[in-house]
């Protein structure tokens, strides 16, 4: 194994880079960290619209998360990189494609998550907020946001890991993240299969079970820090 | 100041509201008292439009607040609202909770926002809780808090929606106690509670509500002394009985 790793860790690292595409493991943190930056916001959008007061806003929002979540990803997947150029006509790479699914799907998740969490609060908050003369949106901002947050952050975090683990579908499309590149790896090598798939188990191990623990110290810091959560509310200010 | 005419409200099939009409002058402080189920919390919500009406019309310092195109926004920031559960923001601290609409409404400067601010919570008697957070206060005092979170918009009228009925009874007269004040500097008030001690002592006039309507209109003396609508007389038998 060790031999192995002595071999191929460039490789394993940043695939063809510099002679080809980036790729291995740094392509899959890349593009993790890309897809939970821009599905963040998105996210918090649709979940605010999943609760909005009017239909217009509501119905469609509802539509969309209904069907992706009856999908597969690999289905996106799929869909989006032989159905969308079809029809759109424009070629997209491997790993906008990549990243535009994951964006979605990840979004729509994250929707449900915020929709729950500001359906857990009381009603009097909205009015307690409201009879100030804050704006729906402030009310939203100010009030709601921050608290259906916290409330429902450990099922961020568990969203934020999925997000990792999917991006190993982009080997169906032959993007070639870190997962590719061990298939790739164990045809050139071809007697040391299992060696390979262990290395990278461990791989997205250390990297989701890291995230999650670092969530859950940042977490009990701010915990510490007050008995609420003045810290996440300036979290959600930034992301809205 | 507050005007009501011919006021109706419906819940599906049920008539929650029937005809009101009444009016409310500038310094005074109106008690609104009747059986559970009675309106009364419909009522006072409808003057700042947590609730919609079907009918009549609500005015505010002349203004129809039910028009279209009125800022509903900037009417509820001129009428300060206590709620029965007090509402205040788990997130925030006693200080910060009487501060997040001054600021973000851009009434005044954070500095000054945050000195009306420990001077209100001075005034309730928690200037010393102002960095608490709300579930570390007791029910009373939350609620103190939450009066002086309405007064930080320096509203000139305060409704008060059974301010005291989620406190347990030992606490209900440090309440009743800062309200008393509020009256006393002339605050114009509208408040529905159960507490009949506090209606005699400061109340100017007494709306006795039952079944959507105001029944009866009187002044203490003569609510608690001789109340003329049978089901007036009917309550006060009842309250006094326990």
């Amino acid at each position: 194994m060790i031999e192995l790793i002595q071999d191929y860790w460039l490789y394993f690292l940043v695939g063809q880079y510099p002679n080809g595409p980036l790729g291995g493991l740094t392509l899959t943190i890349l593009l993790s960290a890309a897809a939970l930056v821009l599905a963040m916001p998105l996210g918090l959008l649709l979940g605010v619209a999943r609760v909005s007061p009017f239909r217009a806003v509501r119905w469609p929002v509802a539509a969309l998360v209904q069907v992706v979540r009856a999908v597969p990803l690999l289905l996106v997947v799929f869909w989006a990189y032989f159905f969308l150029p079809a029809v759109t006509g424009v070629k997209t790479g491997q790993a906008t494609t990549m990243l535009m699914t994951l964006v979605l799907f990840d979004a729509v998740y994250l929707a449900e998550i915020v929709k729950a969490g500001i359906q857990s609060l009381p009603k009097g908050q909205l009015e307690g907020a409201r009879s100030l003369g804050l704006s729906y949106g402030q009310a939203l901002r100010l009030v709601i946001l921050p608290q259906a947050l916290r409330h429902v952050s450990p099922s961020l975090v568990s969203q934020l890991v999925a997000t990792i683990k999917a991006t190993s579908l982009g080997y169906i499309i032959g993007l070639s993240e870190v997962s590719f590149i061990a298939t790739q790896v164990n045809t050139l090598v071809f007697t040391k299969a299992v060696e390979v798939y262990i290395i990278l188990a461990a791989t997205y191990f250390i990297l989701c079970f890291g995230l999650s623990r670092l969530a859950f110290l940042l977490e009990r810091r701010l915990n510490r820090r007050s008995a609420s959560a003045p810290a996440l509310a300036s979290v959600a200010k930034v992301s809205l | 100041m507050i005007q009501l005419d011919g006021v109706n409200k419906w819940y599906g099939q049920y008539h929650a509201l029937v005809d009101v009409s009444e009016h409310v002058a500038k310094n005074e402080v109106v008690v609104v008292c009747g059986p559970s189920g009675s309106g009364k919390s419909t009522l006072i919500r409808t003057l700042n439009r947590l609730e919609e009406i079907d009918g009549g019309r609500i005015a505010i310092d002349g203004r129809d607040i039910h028009a279209p195109g009125i800022d509903v926004n900037a009417l509820r920031a001129g009428i300060g609202f206590v709620f029965q559960h007090f509402n205040l923001f788990p997130h925030l601290s006693a200080l910060e909770n009487c501060m997040l609409a001054p600021v973000n409404l851009k009434r005044a400067s954070k500095v000054e926002s945050r000195a009306y601010a420990m001077e209100l919570l001075d005034g309730v008697g928690l200037a010393h809780k102002a960095d608490a957070y709300p579930h570390e206060l007791s029910g009373g005092q939350q609620q103190r808090v939450a009066i002086a979170r309405a007064l930080a918009m320096r509203p000139p009228v305060m409704l008060f929606d059974e301010p005291t009925s989620a406190l347990d009874p030992e606490m209900v007269g440090e309440v009743l106690g800062v309200m008393r004040r509020l009256a006393g500097q002339g605050m114009t008030m509208v408040c529905v509670t159960h507490e009949m001690g506090f209606a005699r002592d400061v109340a100017d006039r007494i709306l006795f509500m039952s079944e959507g309507r105001i029944l009866e209109r009187a002044t203490p003396e003569d609510f608690f002394t001789h109340p003329t609508h049978p089901r007036a007389q009917q309550f006060l038998a009842d309250r006094s009985g326990r």
